[in-house]
């Protein structure tokens, strides 16, 4: 009962109602046709442009999407043009308006969701999904929608709040094209809004409203060949709601009733091009292929709504479907359906949510209740072994990971194999579909299984999943795992050749490394010493460990691989299993560690080495994680609904501190890591950077440092950011084009971006000025820390020290150019308050200035400020002197001993190692070992050298100039550049110098020019200038 | 003047590389150079690209204008126009030849932008010998070309200028028998 004629050319094709029994098609050839029926042989036709890739119908006016990637609206009856709602960077491959006709919802291939509404035209972005989006369905009830994508993933949006409530993961194989993929991801809510119907490889699942849990499923089957692989591509409700059909990616379209689930009718499509669109319509089915085709099927469902006399076939659902059921019932009907199926521990009712909850607690905590669940289910077999092949039991084992299972799952599969072959495999299968389904979900309840309903949702909604900084999204086929500062490891996943690639930036460090991925490893980083790889692991290969021969080569575990790039002896890699289900969900590694972030909130620090070090529990779900040296910086969702973070320093130097991330509003984590020089940076998704190096009253305390989004053209535009250099003042990072993500080839360039404080009128002349004081600061800070943080270093420490002045130099420029600024436009106040953040030598120039503009009670001010600046230091300096003297004396006291102690190590030293070089000396590994020897030895000298030295020269590190002293600050300032405080005041002196000899005889000698003078030539040992000669 | 001359001044234009290594910046009477970073993008003379290139010390990024697309568009220009039209690059023959020379690898469809770097010159080249022919033909005294290359005019310099003068010889020795 069905036929197929022409209806547009070669290509994807959509199909939606209109009214009056009308229907509209559109396809590759960019013509809307109107038929007033199948068989209508004059169609009207709209010309829309050169294609059309989606349509849909509402009171009167027709959504098309077409080849410009707009969305655009016509009137049906007239057909004209109404306008453009919205556009997209990609085509619009699906379009859905509400009940209401208040909104429209429509999804495209640039990853993107707009939510429209229809009246104001005004549009809201969603961005979550990582491929382009193949649907998106209205919830009838219009609180929510649903949209799947390449990625093989379904989410729930909830349009109140425009957060995405839930995520289903791994639905049908991931797709890099809305073309290519495998399945078509439509799903449809039932009319009642109750029920979601979402077609999962070889199933078709039924999610239940707002608690998003998974009901029950309905497997389809092929039976004339069981093994052939195939994808529920579309599912559609009948019109009445008793119904729901399934159609494949191999042309099967199965109609099964949702009451007993039992199959009613099914159908072949004869021609071999997959169906893509289809839409059910009183008593028939309407579909277009990607061919162009349109078909129309009658199905005869024996118990049609036409005719509603029952058959023998289906009594069990007739009965029931003559009334015309409320979702309740149904529901009821199905939980009572469900039980009568299930093992008689679990008590399911509709009411109470934490049933199901507490069921797959149980399920995640321990596998008890699997077994018995199974046993239940094996022992049902034997009883009733026909009864699982009628009814598609969905609680079958989910999960077969414990050994002590084997046994039952023997006996299952004996039972099996005696009934019957093929369902055997379609356990099998089913498995597999049930467990990728819910391994992400298990993961989420190992924190959240306590928790109330609310909680719950609440957290769902926020929560954002683990991802490693810098590193492109799974589904892609070609992905980078990791860039940074060192290098970046790329990975390959085309079908028969997975692979990684360790490339580094710095040709002369190390060779490109190319491994073979066997072990499906996801995450990586890499630093100076080490790359450490990740996989996963899953809970699939786990089953397959246990049933298959294959068990030994798959690992179920999580696996953490670390590669040593220097190291001691010839084994360079070490590998480690985690615990079972404990799954990594993050990696990072430093120059001294490595560490992972796992499922069960675990932060595991290990040694570069292998050594399993500090286990650290985080107060939340891990995000993102970062390591530098000893510092390890990880970001968590905390309960509370925010990101919190924490630093931990395994060095002990510092406490750990905690807090929570200052990300802007509804943003998410993008990057998150170290600057080169150590500082922690994170930049959120919309686009500020933040870095916590500033110090409000001690304690360090995050500031903005750029907001990046600020300098994009285009709203599409995203900068992918790789890392941070202070020591360049500069910001890398990709430019992505109408993408979140860069493309692995061509190789994508950096750019370098400027620091930007988001300071207040960023074109005035005194904003830049204060904008490149801030930003000299900020990164003399950081070099600062840099060059507390680390040990060796990997510059000199004469150009950190060059660098360093540098910018000392420029901040105080800058503020000496404040300084004349506020001057010149006489704001005396201001330029007091620019003096008080200055330091004694920039204020001498200031006062000098003051003086020769004639500012004499600013000057006078100054003066006072300095002298106090004088003192304060003077005291300070005072102190670091006494505690000197006490160190030194304890020092030299110490040396002493420690010489002694030395003299005798050394001679053991020298001993083994002349025991050494007996035993070796005819090995040609001598030469290492004695090496590695001379090397301690010779460390412990450096540490004795530098411990010597160090104290002496913390005074004069800080060359103490008497403030006052003319020679004391030109001394100072002898910079190369020419923009130089000291070039300015010369020019600036000459120029005053003029005018002020003519004017000098009528000057009066008051107190402050007096105390100014005395002090601007003020000889060693006169008024304060006495207290730097104590 | 010679070719090879033109192109050691074109080789004097700041091209892009991607280095592998680090460095200090230096410090050259042209300018500074620098500071080197590994992957971070940095502008170089070309002569010095060259150089880091054959010792693999870097990548070169291509310059924005040498693509198969911005290529084929300039060429459509200068197809439909009767004038010179104005090159991305007043080196731009030296330079993609420097870079296809050293650097094929850098340069996505590098065989499709020599081919089309060469349909240019030879669109352009035919152009000025025929305005050149033109120019003689009409004796007229002088013409202006706009937008020609250095390489372009040096290629017809000794021919233009030498047949010029020959042709001003002739002209004042053979006797003007009209009138």
């Amino acid at each position: 009962m069905h036929t197929v004629r022409y209806a547009h050319c070669e290509g994807y094709t959509d199909v939606c109602l209109a009214e009056n029994g009308k229907f509209l098609t559109t396809g590759e050839d960019g013509d809307v046709r109107i038929w007033n029926g199948f068989d209508d042989l004059d169609s009207t036709s709209i010309r829309v442009g050169d294609k059309c890739y989606a349509i849909a119908y509402k009171s009167g006016k027709i959504y098309v999407a077409d080849e410009m990637n707009e969305l655009k609206r016509y009137d049906f009856e007239t057909n004209e043009l109404l306008g453009v709602i919205t556009s997209f960077t990609l085509p619009i491959t699906s379009i859905a308006i509400n009940k209401s006709n208040t909104h429209l919802v429509c999804g495209s291939s640039d990853f993107e969701i707009h939510l429209v509404d229809l009246n104001t035209l005004k549009f809201t972005s969603f961005s979550g999904h990582d491929a382009p989006i193949l649907s998106v369905t209205f919830d009838p009830l219009e609180k929510y929608f649903v949209s799947t994508s390449c990625d093989g993933t379904a989410k729930f949006w909830s349009m109140s709040n425009l957060n995405n409530c839930k995520t289903l993961n791994n639905l049908h194989p991931k797709s890099n094209d809305f073309i290519d993929s495998k399945s078509r991801g439509k799903l449809a809510w039932h009319k009642d809004g109750g029920l979601i119907a979402v077609p999962c490889e070889k199933d078709i699942h039924f999610y239940e409203r707002e608690t998003w849990l998974l009901k029950f499923k309905i497997n389809l089957k092929n039976d004339g060949n069981p093994s052939e692989e195939f994808n529920a591509s579309i599912i559609s409700f009948s019109p009445d709601g008793k119904y729901v059909l399934a159609c494949t990616n191999t042309q099967m379209v199965y109609v099964h009733s949702i009451i007993n689930k039992s199959l009613l009718y099914k159908y072949s499509y004869t021609k071999k091009s997959p169906i893509c669109s289809l839409v059910w319509e009183k008593n028939e089915i309407l579909f277009c292929d990607i061919k162009g085709n349109m078909g129309q099927i009658k199905p005869t469902i024996k118990d049609d709504i036409s005719d509603n006399s029952s058959s023998s076939e289906t009594k069990k659902s007739s009965k029931k479907n003559d009334e015309n059921l409320e979702m309740d019932d149904l529901l009821n009907l199905l939980d009572s359906d469900e039980k009568s199926n299930d093992s008689t521990d679990l008590k399911k009712s509709r009411d109470s949510l934490k049933e199901p909850n507490k069921k797959r607690k149980r399920l995640n905590d321990d596998d008890e209740d699997e077994e018995n669940n199974h046993k239940n289910v094996s022992n049902k077999s034997k009883n009733s072994s026909k009864k699982i092949n009628d009814d598609d039991d969905d609680d079958i084992p989910l999960t077969l990971d414990d050994e002590d299972e084997n046994d039952d799952f023997e006996s299952l599969e004996k039972l099996k194999e005696k009934t019957y072959n093929s369902v055997k495999n379609e356990i099998m299968t089913m498995d597999d579909n049930m467990s990728e389904n819910n391994e992400e979900k298990i993961d989420e309840e190992i924190e959240l299984s306590e928790k109330k309903k609310e909680e719950l949702f609440k957290e769902f909604s926020n929560i954002q999943p683990a991802f490693q900084s810098s590193s492109t999204p799974l589904a892609l086929l070609e992905r980078f795992m990791c860039w940074n500062s060192i290098g970046l490891i790329t990975q390959f996943c085309t079908e028969g050749d997975e692979s990684i690639d360790i490339e580094f930036h710095n040709a002369s460090f190390h060779h490109t490394i190319h491994i073979k991925n066997q072990f499906g490893y996801t995450m990586a980083d890499v630093s100076k010493e080490a790359v450490v790889l990740a996989s996963p692991g899953s809970k699939i290969e786990e089953e397959l460990e246990v049933n298959s021969v294959l068990s030994s080569s798959l690992s179920s575990q999580s696996k953490l691989t670390v590669i040593l790039l220097n190291s001691l002896d010839t084994t360079k890699e070490w590998n480690i299993d985690m615990l079972k289900k404990e799954y990594i969900k993050c990696v990072c590694v430093s120059r001294n560690l490595v560490a992972c972030c796992t499922s069960r909130k675990f932060l595991r620090v290990f040694g570069l080495a292998g050594t399993q070090k500090e286990i650290i529990v985080l107060p939340g779900v891990p995000i993102c994680l970062s390591a530098y040296d000893n510092c390890i910086f990880v970001a968590y969702n905390s309960s509370n609904c925010t990101t919190g973070y924490s630093i931990y320093y395994t060095d002990s130097a510092h406490e750990a501190e905690h807090g929570i991330l200052p990300l802007s509003e509804n943003a998410k984590i993008e990057w998150l890591g170290f600057s080169d020089e150590g500082n922690p940076y994170v930049y959120d998704s919309n686009g500020y950077l933040h870095s916590k190096l500033w110090s409000v009253s001690k304690t360090k305390v995050w500031s903005p440092v750029s907001n990046l989004r600020s300098t994009l053209s285009h709203k599409t535009d995203n900068y992918w950011i790789v890392g941070v250099a202070e020591r360049n003042q500069m910001i890398k990072a990709v430019l992505c084009r109408a993408s979140r993500y860069p493309q692995v080839l061509p190789r994508p360039t950096l750019t370098t971006l400027q620091f930007a404080l988001p300071l207040i009128d960023a074109d005035s002349e005194k904003t830049q000025l204060e904008m490149t004081f801030w930003k000299n600061q900020h990164f003399k800070n950081g070099m600062k820390n840099y060059i507390c943080s680390s040990g060796n270093l990997d510059m000199d420490q004469d150009d950190i020290d060059e660098k360093v002045e540098n910018f000392e130099n420029s901040a105080r420029e800058a503020l000496m150019k404040l300084f004349m600024l506020a001057c010149k436009s006489n704001k005396e106040q201001r330029a007091y308050e620019i003096a008080t953040i200055m330091d004694l030598d920039a204020l001498q120039l200031a006062i000098k200035y003051s003086t020769k503009t004639r500012a004499l009670v600013l000057a006078q001010n100054l003066n006072i400020l300095a002298e106090k600046k004088a003192e304060i230091e003077y005291q300070k300096e005072k102190q670091l002197i006494e505690e000197n003297e006490k160190r030194n004396n304890y020092l030299t006291e110490r040396n002493e001993n420690q010489e002694n102690n030395l003299s005798t190590m050394r001679s053991q030293i020298d001993e083994t190692n002349g025991i050494i070089f007996e035993k070796v000396t005819q090995s040609t590994t001598q030469k290492t070992l004695n090496n590695s020897t001379k090397i301690t030895d010779s460390d412990s000298q450096d540490i004795e050298i530098e411990e010597t030295t160090r104290t002496p020269t913390i005074p004069s590190n800080t060359p103490r100039l008497n403030p006052f002293a003319k020679t004391g600050a030109s001394a100072r300032f002898n910079t190369p550049s020419n923009d130089s405080p000291k070039s300015i005041l010369n020019q600036i002196e000459e120029k005053l110098t003029k005018s002020s000899n003519k004017e000098k005889d009528t000057w009066k000698p008051t107190p402050t020019r007096k105390l100014t003078k005395s002090k601007l030539s003020g000889t060693p040992g006169n008024g304060i200038g006495s207290f730097f000669n104590k | 003047m010679d070719n090879e001359e033109v192109e050691f001044i074109a080789e004097n234009e700041l091209i892009t590389i991607i280095p592998n290594f680090q460095y200090k910046t230096f410090y050259l009477i042209g300018g500074d150079i620098g500071p080197f970073e590994p992957s971070v993008p940095t502008q170089v003379p070309l002569w010095l690209a060259v150089h880091f290139r054959q010792r693999q010390k870097c990548r070169i990024e291509c310059p924005s204008w040498i693509s198969v697309e911005k290529l084929e568009e300039i060429m459509n220009n200068e197809k439909s126009s009767e004038l010179f039209t104005q090159m991305p690059n007043a080196h731009y023959m030296e330079i993609t030849n420097v870079l296809l020379n050293c650097a094929p690898q850098d340069i996505p469809r590098a065989d499709e932008v020599k081919t089309l770097i060469k349909d240019i010159w030879d669109l352009r080249i035919a152009k000025l010998r025929s305005s050149m022919n033109e120019f003689i033909k009409s004796e007229s005294l002088h013409a202006k070309v706009n937008n020609l290359t250095l390489l372009e005019i040096n290629t017809v310099r000794n021919l233009l200028t030498k047949t010029l003068k020959e042709l001003h010889n002739l002209k004042q020795h053979v006797p003007v028998t009209d009138e």
